[in-house]
């Protein structure tokens, strides 16, 4: 009889646990659902079929000590670890990057990169190794040339590691080697992953129907969950589960950069992508099935391009201050703020009219920047 | 140079339809016509390229069938241009569809006969989580 009294009391705690943790969710079922579409995360990844050292590990081995190795410049000044630095979460933490000069743009995390479409702020390539491969050319960056490549494979301290992955340097052309080289980089790129965070264990949790585990995700983060899938309007671009549709948008930042100059954001971005000889429907594919080219195939140039900026990944994001294209923004709390604040003025008028003032109070911008601080992995 | 994708088939194979009625959600016609159309939609993920299969019912002959969608509320199409295959009896896949957001979206098909140059539209409401 007390053995029986003793389990039902304990049942009965249990029932009254799972009711008051079922309390603390206080997300809508549809509020639920839009949230099981930010996961699962880690999201499976596999190998880049256009990169054939995609997920070779002596390639990743390669590809990792020619980031940090100035060699790759034409005259030692830089590695591609000089701006994207490994313990800033392969940012600057300044707000516009410092190449051989001051330049346009914020340098960007590079986590999750097998998750994309496009790269870079304009979606100048639609490939990994494609997009390495502009800095390592660009005279104001490292600022090499295909044959100095050729000559450091052939004859420097890489020029083993180079052959045991794709031959004699020297049997190939400048441009082949340089392709190879971007091969490595990226190989070693794709391995850059953000982890598991609280807001992953609270969307599993909601998935299981576990109540009692997703009640642990604070209160204030789910106030904030719910701003950003609703009135704050931030899933509409920051969606899935690497937290971007991977497209490009005008989010009201000044595209000026001073007297007669502009970045034309994705404007620009498509004129390279569409006379790049390294697209995923070009030769240096080695994808034979061109699996992922259609998209340089049917991407839709419009006058609407000019620009706008391709939306970044919010995982670990309040780790990688400053924010936006150029930086201007310094922090997550100036972020939210811009978006409430936002001035519609600066939008294109014929753009999409998706971005509006919020009207958010102190506490509802306090929420929004807890939820954010919730997708870096703890 | 690369060309623009092909957004347009003409479907001259056969005028009869099969399968009309049987499966998928019926467009809606903006003009009246005996024509017909089920759209059939793969599962949706945002931003992931997605396809329809559209069944024309009625007499499909000679017709150019084009493919598009719009976000109403947000006032813009997709970043990618659809290719729309014709495979006869009235039958056309459509692939690299494209919805970068959720949100409700208009699948829009155009449909032109050979010797009329006003074309019919049929809509189609998807709503995207």
């Amino acid at each position: 009889m007390r053995q029986l009294l003793k389990s039902t009391l304990a049942v009965c705690a249990l029932l009254l646990l799972a009711g008051l943790a079922r309390a603390e969710v206080i997300l809508t079922p549809d509020e639920i659902e839009q949230t099981l579409a930010h996961g699962p995360w880690p999201a499976v990844q596999a190998p880049d079929p256009s990169n054939r050292v995609s997920g070779n590990q002596r390639a990743i081995n390669l590809g990792r000590r020619l980031f940090e190795d100035p060699i790759l410049s034409r005259d030692g000044f830089m590695s591609c670890a000089t701006c994207h630095q490994p313990d800033q979460n392969f940012t600057e933490g300044l707000p516009r990057s410092m190449g051989r000069k001051l330049l346009d743009r914020n340098t960007p995390a590079l986590l999750n990169l097998r998750a994309h479409r496009w790269f870079g702020w304009g979606g100048d390539s639609d490939n990994l190794w494609a997009q390495t491969m502009l800095p390592i050319l660009h005279p104001d960056e490292m600022d090499n040339t295909a044959d100095n490549i050729k000559a450091t494979m052939e004859r420097g301290p890489y020029a083993s590691d180079y052959r045991l992955l794709f031959g004699h340097a020297a049997t190939q052309s400048s441009e082949t080697v340089l392709v190879n080289v971007a091969k490595t980089l990226a190989a070693y790129q794709e391995t850059l992953m953000t982890g598991n965070t609280s807001f992953d264990r609270f969307r599993d949790a909601l998935e299981r129907g576990d109540a009692l585990a997703a009640s642990s995700y604070p209160r204030s983060a789910q106030r904030g969950l719910k701003l950003f899938l609703g009135k704050g309007r931030c899933a509409f671009c920051h969606s899935g589960p690497n937290f971007t549709n991977g497209e490009f948008h005008d989010a009201g930042v000044p595209y000026f950069l001073g007297p007669g100059r502009v970045d034309a954001g994705r404007h620009a971005g498509l004129k390279t992508l569409l006379s790049s000889p390294y697209a995923l429907d070009g030769a240096f594919s080695d994808d034979p099935h061109k699996s992922g080219a259609w998209a340089v195939r049917s991407v839709i140039p419009t006058h609407a391009n000019f620009g706008t900026f391709r939306v970044p990944s919010l995982r670990r994001i309040a780790q990688t201050a400053p924010y936006m294209h150029d930086g201007s923004l310094a922090d997550l709390d100036a972020v939210v703020a811009h978006y409430n604040e936002i001035n519609t003025e600066r939008l294109h008028a014929d753009g999409e009219q998706l971005l509006r003032p919020l009207n958010l109070s102190s506490q509802d911008k306090e929420d929004l920047v807890t939820f954010l601080k919730s997708l870096s992995d703890d | 140079m690369r060309l623009p994708a092909v957004l347009i088939l003409v479907a001259g194979l056969s005028g009869t339809a099969f399968a009309c009625g049987t499966g998928g959600s019926q467009m809606v016609a903006k003009e009246p016509t005996d024509l017909q159309i089920f759209a059939t939609l793969e599962p949706i993920t945002v931003s992931k390229p997605f396809g329809v299969e559209l069944i024309l019912c009625g007499d499909a002959s000679d017709l150019t069938v084009k493919a598009d969608a719009w976000m109403p509320r947000h006032k813009h199409g997709m970043n990618y241009a659809p290719v729309v295959s014709a495979e006869g009896n009235g039958k056309f896949n459509v692939s690299n569809l494209v919805f970068h957001m959720p949100g409700l979206w208009q699948v829009r098909i155009e449909v032109r006969n050979a010797d009329d140059a006003k074309p019919n539209t049929y809509l189609l409401d998807v709503e995207v989580k």
